[in-house]
C-alpha cells in the first residue's frame, strides 16, 4: 500500500514535470512590449484595472506595455537589483522621490529636458508635431522640483504626500477639558504658529497640573527611527524658514541665521514634552474601546497612517504643521513617486508616450486609487477619489484628514535632490537626532553638537 | 531491545495518576497552542473582512451576524493575487528539476567517492567536504553576482543551477553505498558489467529507502525556498509559491486573503508530511544524527 | 606496463567522469563565487559605481570603524546576539522538557511528536505570514486578550516575538532529536538511580541530562549557528528596510546593503565577515565531536584490554 503511494506520487511528479517543462519552454517574454514596472498595493481589483487602462493605451496607440508589478515593500529593492543587474529590459518605472538623484548621478535614468516646457495652458501635456511636452505649470511645484537634479529634469512627478500633525479629538477634549467634538476641532483649528502650540501646552498644563508631560500626556507620538525620523526633521527645519542643504555652498543644515539651530531645538522641546514611557504604548495614540482617549497629543505622520488610527470608535482630525511665524507659515516636507525612463531602455520614444498616458485624466485618478497618494498635476488631485480609494464608506472626520493633507502639499518643501541624501536622511540624521532626543542637558548645548555631527556624518556621502 | 527491558514499578497510586494527569494537561496545552494557530488561520481565511472585524475571538466560521457561514472569496482573491496557475507551474518545474537531478548527479558522486579508485580522491573529497562549512547565507551574495555574472538571472535556471547538487546529500549517500556489501559489486564485474551499470543497476537500488528521504526533503526545501528566488528574480512571472505569497502579504491584502494565501502555498507540504512522515521523521533523524 | 597505465588511466578516467557534475557544479557554485566576493570586497562596486576599482582592505575598516556610515555594523551584531540569547537557552529547556514529558511511558507519544513537527513541514514564507497576522493589531493574540498592541511594530516586542517564533518552529524538530537520544540511555542508569531513592526530578537532572550531553551540544553549536544567520524571517515580516530598529540583525543588515544600498562590495565583506565567525563555530563544534569519539575510542579499546586481561 505504501510502495503504491510513492509510486503513484512519483508518477504524478514526473508527469506534471514534463506537462511543465514542455509549456515552460513555449513561454517567452514580449522583447517588443515597453516595461512598465509599478509597485502594487493590496488589491486584485485595481491591478485588474490597471491592466485594463494598459490595454486600452495599446489599442489606442499600438504600443504594446508589459506591466509588472511588485509588492511595495519589495518595490525599491527590485528596482535597484534590476539597474545593477547585466539584464534589464525596465523601460518605464516608478520611483521613489529620493532614490532620484543617486540612478540620476550614476546615469541609469535618462534627462527628459527635450520633453518639458511652461505653458501657460492647465493642460498637463503638449504635443508638437511629433513630440511629446510636458508642462511644468500643470504639476505641483514642489513635485515638480523634486525630478531636477543638477539642473535637468530627470523624471515626471506620478504622486505625492506629505506630513500633518494627526490628532485624537477625544485625547483633545479630555486634556482640555472641553465637552464638545466641535469645539475641540475648532479650538485645534486655531493651532498655526509654534507660540500656538505652547499656549495649547500651557492651557494643558493648567487643566492638568505643570506635571501633565511627564506623567499623563505626551506631546508627539515619538518621531520614529532611521528614514521617517530624517524625514520629519525637514518639517521642524522648514517650518523655522531654512533649508535642509544649500547646493551652492554644499552646507548641510545652512544656520547662518539660526534657522537650523531654531527647528532642531524646537524638535527637542516638543520631544522633551513627549516622553516615551507614554507615547511607546500602542493604545496611547489611539485609546482602547473602552477608553478611547489616547494619551499623545499628535502624531506626525503623512496620509498612509490614517487607515491605522482606528476610525471605528473615535474621530482623528489633523492640523497643518505650524510655523515658526505666521509669515513663514506652515511648511512640510514631501515625499511620492516620480516617473522615469531606464537609460537602457531602448524605447524611449515609446516610454515617453505611455508616461504622458499615465499622467492624463484616463489614469491619474486610478493611480492616486493604487498609490493612495495625491495626483502631482494639481487639477486632477481628487480628494474624493483618493479617500474612496482607502476607505469603503468614509467619514467626513477622514475626508478632513485628507484635506488637510491636500492643502499642505501646497506648501511641502522639497528635499535636497543631491546624490548621498538618502543615506544621510536615512542614517546620519536620525543617528544624530536620536543621541539629541534622548539626552537631558542644555539644549542648545545639544542642538550644537547634533548639528555638527549631522554635517560632519553627511561628509561621508555627499561628495 | 532497550525500550522493553526497563519499566517503572507498576504501581498505581494517587501520585502516580496526578503525575501523568500533569504530564497530559501540559502536553495537550502546548500541542494547543501548535494546533490553534493553524486552525485560526484555516477559519480566518474562510470567513470575510468584516465578520472578521465584527466579531471578537472565535474560531468558528461566523459572518457579521453571528452565523456560521463559509466564504471562498479571500481564496479566489488569493488565487488571482499568486498568479497561482503560472507560479505553481513554476514551483513545480523547480522541485522536480532539482529533486531528479540532485539524486542522480549526488548519487553519481556520491558512488566514485566511495567505491571507485582515482587519482587525489580523498583529497577531492576534503576539500569539497569543506565547502560545507561555508552557509547557505554567505552563498546568498557570492551567488547572485555569480549568476549576474553568467546572465541567468530573472530565469527559471537561477533557480535550478545553485541548488543542483548537494555536498551534504553526497556526504549522506557516500555512507550508504559503503555500507553496501562488495561481494554483490564483484560479482556483477566479473560478469563484465561496466561501473556505471554497476552503479544504476546492482547499487542504487539497494540505497532505495536513502534515495526516497532525500528526494522528498530536496523537494520540500527547494518548495519553500525563499530567500534566494527573492534576491535573483524580479519578474513576476517566474515567482515560485514561497516568493509569491511574501509579495502578497508585502503588498499588503487584507489579513482573511493572506491567509487563504498562506494555507493555498502550506497545505500541499503539510499534506505530503502527514502522507510520507515515516520518511520525513526519518530523513531528519539521518542527518541529525550523521551531521 | 603500459598495459597497467591505460588501465590507471582508464580508471581514473572512469572515477572523473562520475565526479565530473560535481567539479562543474563546484567549481562555478562554490569555488568561483566565493573568489568573485571576495575580490570585490576589496573594491568599490556599488550602483553608484558600477566600474570598480581597487580599494584593499577599506570596506572591512569602513565597517568597522566607520560609525557615521556603517551606523548600525556593531548595533546588528549585538541583535543578533540577544536573539540567540533569547531562542538557544529558551529552545534548549523547553525541549529538555518536553521530551522528557513525551519519554516517560505516556499513550500517544508519536500523536504528539506529529503535531510539534507540523511548523518544520510548513513553508517558512507561510509560516510567517501566519504569525504576522496572529500578531498584529487585529489579530489573533489581540483577539484573545482584548488588547490592541502591534507586536511586530514596537522596538520592544518585535525581537522577542520573532525569537518565540523559532522556538515554536523548532520544537518539533528538536523534540524528535533528543527524544531519540534519550531513549538511547541504558535503562539499568535509571534502575540505579531508583534505588538510590532518586525522585522524577532527580532522575531527570542526574541521569537525563548527563545522558543527553552530547544532543545538548549539538543544539548549542546549531542554534549558534543557524542564530548568526536570522535574517529571513525578518526580511518576510517587514522587507528590506525596516524602522524597526530592534529587528535589524547581521544578515538583515547584509541584505540591506545589497537590496536597498545595492552596495556589493561592503554586502561582500559582510559575507565574509560571517563566514569567518561561523567557521570558529564549526571548528569548535569538529573539535567536540572529534574529542568524543577519540574518547569513546579509547574507552573500547580501555574494555578489550580488560576482557583480554580476564581472560589471561
Amino acid at each position: 500500500m505504501k510502495k503504491f503511494v510513492v509510486m503513484m506520487l512519483l508518477v504524478v511528479l514526473v508527469a506534471c514535470s514534463l506537462v511543465a517543462v514542455l509549456v515552460g519552454c513555449g513561454k517567452t517574454t514580449d522583447s517588443e512590449a515597453v516595461t512598465f514596472y509599478y509597485y502594487t498595493v493590496g488589491n486584485a481589483g485595481l491591478t485588474s484595472q490597471l491592466n485594463q487602462k494598459l490595454a486600452d493605451f495599446t489599442a489606442k496607440t499600438g504600443i504594446k506595455v508589459q506591466p509588472i508589478g511588485i509588492a511595495k515593500d519589495n518595490y525599491n529593492s527590485a528596482i535597484s537589483t534590476k539597474f545593477t543587474s547585466k539584464k534589464t529590459d525596465m523601460d518605464v518605472l516608478y520611483l521613489d522621490q529620493p532614490r532620484l538623484a543617486q540612478y540620476a548621478s550614476s546615469n541609469l535614468i535618462y534627462a527628459l529636458d527635450e520633453y518639458v516646457t511652461t505653458s501657460d495652458s492647465d493642460a498637463e501635456t503638449v504635443e508638437q508635431g511629433d513630440q511629446v511636452l510636458f508642462n511644468k505649470n500643470a504639476f505641483n511645484a514642489s513635485a515638480w522640483e523634486t525630478t531636477v537634479y543638477n539642473g535637468s529634469t530627470y523624471a515626471i512627478p506620478l504622486t505625492l504626500n506629505t506630513s500633518v500633525l494627526f490628532y485624537n479629538v477625544r485625547t483633545v477634549m479630555e486634556a482640555l477639558g472641553l465637552a464638545d467634538e466641535n469645539a475641540a476641532v475648532a479650538r485645534m483649528e486655531t493651532i498655526k504658529t509654534w507660540a500656538d502650540v505652547d499656549k495649547l501646552v500651557a492651557d494643558i498644563k493648567t487643566k492638568h497640573g505643570d506635571s501633565a508631560f511627564s506623567s499623563k500626556y505626551a506631546l508627539l507620538n515619538g518621531l520614529g527611527e532611521s528614514g521617517y525620523l530624517g524625514w520629519y526633521s525637514q518639517c521642524f527645519i522648514a517650518s523655522a524658514g531654512g533649508k535642509m542643504y544649500d547646493p551652492q555652498s554644499k552646507v548641510v543644515l545652512p544656520d547662518e541665521d539660526g534657522t537650523a539651530t531654531d527647528g532642531l531645538t524646537k524638535l527637542k522641546e516638543w520631544m522633551d514634552l513627549s516622553p516615551k514611557s507614554i507615547y511607546n504604548t500602542n493604545t496611547a495614540f489611539t485609546g482602547t474601546v473602552s477608553a478611547p482617549a489616547g494619551s499623545v497629543i499628535f502624531s506626525l505622520a503623512d496620509s498612509s497612517a490614517i487607515e491605522k488610527f482606528n476610525v471605528n470608535y473615535t474621530d482623528f482630525y489633523a492640523i497643518q504643521f505650524p510655523g515658526k511665524t505666521a509669515e513663514i507659515g506652515s511648511k512640510s516636507n514631501i515625499g511620492g513617486e516620480n516617473l522615469v525612463i531606464a537609460s537602457k531602455s531602448v524605447k524611449k520614444a515609446e516610454a515617453v508616450k505611455l508616461i504622458q498616458y499615465l499622467v492624463s485624466e484616463d489614469c491619474m485618478s486610478l493611480i492616486q486609487a493604487c498609490t493612495k497618494n495625491f495626483a502631482a498635476v494639481t487639477k486632477y488631485a481628487s480628494l474624493d477619489t483618493v479617500v474612496n480609494a482607502v476607505f469603503d464608506n468614509p467619514k467626513d472626520s477622514v475626508k478632513k484628514m485628507y484635506a488637510t493633507i491636500q492643502a499642505q502639499l501646497a506648501t511641502a518643501q522639497v528635499r535636497p535632490v543631491v546624490n548621498g541624501w538618502m543615506q544621510v536622511n536615512d542614517t546620519t540624521i536620525p543617528g544624530a537626532l536620536k543621541t539629541m532626543i534622548e539626552a537631558s542637558g542644555n539644549t542648545a548645548e545639544l542642538v550644537a553638537a547634533a548639528l555638527a555631527t549631522i554635517r560632519s556624518g553627511a561628509g561621508a556621502f555627499i561628495k | 531491545m532497550k525500550k522493553t527491558k526497563f519499566r517503572f514499578p507498576a504501581r498505581i497510586n494517587g501520585a502516580t495518576v496526578a503525575k501523568k494527569t500533569f504530564i497530559y494537561v501540559v502536553l495537550i496545552g502546548l500541542c494547543l497552542s501548535f494546533i490553534i494557530p493553524y486552525f485560526w488561520m484555516l477559519i480566518t481565511s474562510l470567513r470575510t473582512e468584516l465578520a472578521y472585524n465584527s466579531t471578537g475571538f472565535t474560531l468558528l466560521p461566523l459572518d457579521e451576524q453571528g452565523h456560521l457561514s463559509l466564504f471562498f472569496g479571500n481564496y479566489k482573491e488569493a488565487f488571482t493575487a499568486l498568479n497561482l496557475g503560472q507560479v505553481l507551474l513554476n514551483t513545480l518545474i523547480v522541485c522536480v528539476a532539482n529533486t531528479f537531478l540532485n539524486l542522480f548527479l549526488n548519487s553519481l558522486a556520491a558512488y566514485a567517492f566511495a567505491r571507485l579508485k582515482f587519482f587525489a580522491k580523498n583529497t577531492i573529497f576534503k576539500i569539497i567536504l569543506f565547502s560545507m562549512m561555508v552557509p547557505g547565507t554567505v552563498m546568498l551574495v557570492p551567488n547572485f553576482l555569480i549568476c549576474d555574472y553568467l546572465g541567468i538571472t530573472d530565469s527559471l535556471f537561477a533557480l535550478i543551477l545553485p541548488f543542483v547538487m548537494s555536498v551534504y546529500n553526497i556526504f549522506l549517500l557516500r555512507q550508504q553505498f559503503l555500507g553496501v556489501d562488495k561481494g554483490i559489486e564483484e560479482a556483477a564485474r566479473i560478469e563484465g558489467a561496466g561501473p556505471f551499470r554497476i552503479y544504476l543497476r546492482i547499487v542504487l537500488p539497494l540505497v532505495k529507502p536513502m534515495m526516497v528521504v532525500l528526494g522528498i526533503t530536496t523537494f520540500m526545501w527547494n518548495y519553500g525556498n525563499y530567500l534566494w528566488p527573492y534576491i535573483v528574480n524580479v519578474d513576476p512571472n517566474l515567482r515560485t509559491l514561497a516568493t509569491s505569497l511574501a509579495e502578497l502579504t508585502g503588498s499588503g491584502y487584507d489579513l482573511t486573503v493572506q491567509l487563504a494565501g498562506a494555507v493555498i502555498v502550506s497545505a500541499p507540504m503539510i499534506i505530503v508530511f502527514f502522507i510520507l512522515q515515516k520518511y520525513i521523521v526519518g530523513g531528519t533523524m539521518e542527518g541529525a544524527v550523521k551531521g | 606496463m603500459k598495459a597497467y597505465t591505460k588501465q590507471l588511466l582508464k580508471r581514473n578516467a572512469t572515477g572523473y567522469a562520475f565526479i565530473l557534475p560535481l567539479l562543474i557544479y563546484f567549481i562555478v557554485f562554490q569555488l568561483a563565487p566565493m573568489i568573485i566576493a571576495l575580490v570585490i570586497s576589496f573594491t568599490d562596486y556599488s550602483l553608484a559605481n558600477l566600474d570598480p576599482s581597487f580599494v584593499g582592505f577599506d570596506n572591512y575598516i569602513e565597517l568597522f570603524t566607520n560609525k557615521a556610515v556603517y551606523q548600525n555594523f556593531w548595533s546588528s551584531l549585538l541583535t543578533t546576539f540577544l536573539y540567540m540569547l533569547l531562542t538557544v537557552p529558551t529552545s534548549m529547556i523547553l525541549t529538555l522538557i518536553v521530551s522528557a514529558l513525551l519519554n516517560s511511558k505516556i499513550k500517544g507519544e508519536k500523536f504528539f511528536k506529529t503535531i510539534f513537527y507540523i511548523p518544520s513541514v510548513t513553508v517558512s514564507v507561510a509560516m510567517m505570514v501566519m504569525w504576522k497576522q496572529m500578531l498584529a493589531p487585529d489579530g489573533l493574540i489581540n483577539q484573545i486578550f482584548s488588547s490592541n498592541i502591534d507586536f511586530l511594530n514596537n522596538e520592544s516586542t518585535a525581537l522577542v516575538m520573532i525569537a518565540l517564533m523559532s522556538v515554536w518552529g523548532g520544537l518539533g524538530y528538536n523534540v524528535l532529536i533528543m527524544l531519540s537520544a534519550m531513549k538511547n540511555i541504558d535503562p539499568s542508569l535509571y534502575e540505579a538511580a531508583e534505588m538510590d531513592g532518586a525522585g522524577a526530578f532527580q532522575k531527570f537532572l542526574y541521569v537525563t541530562v548527563p545522558g543527553v550531553m552530547p544532543t545538548i551540544f549539538f543544539f548549542l553549536v546549531t542554534g549558534l549557528i543557524s542564530g548568526f544567520q536570522v535574517g529571513e524571517q525578518m526580511v518576510i515580516i517587514y522587507g528590506t528596510a525596516t524602522q524597526v530598529g530592534s529587528v535589524r540583525t547581521y544578515v538583515y543588515e547584509m541584505f540591506y546593503q545589497m537590496r536597498e544600498m545595492s552596495n556589493f562590495s561592503v554586502a561582500s565583506a559582510m559575507s565574509y565577515f560571517l563566514f569567518a565567525i561561523i567557521l570558529v563555530f564549526t571548528l569548535i563544534q569538529f573539535r567536540l565531536q572529534n574529542a568524543d569519539a577519540i574518547k569513546e575510542r579509547r574507552m573500547l579499546k580501555k574494555i578489550k584490554r580488560e576482557a583480554a586481561n580476564e581472560k589471561n
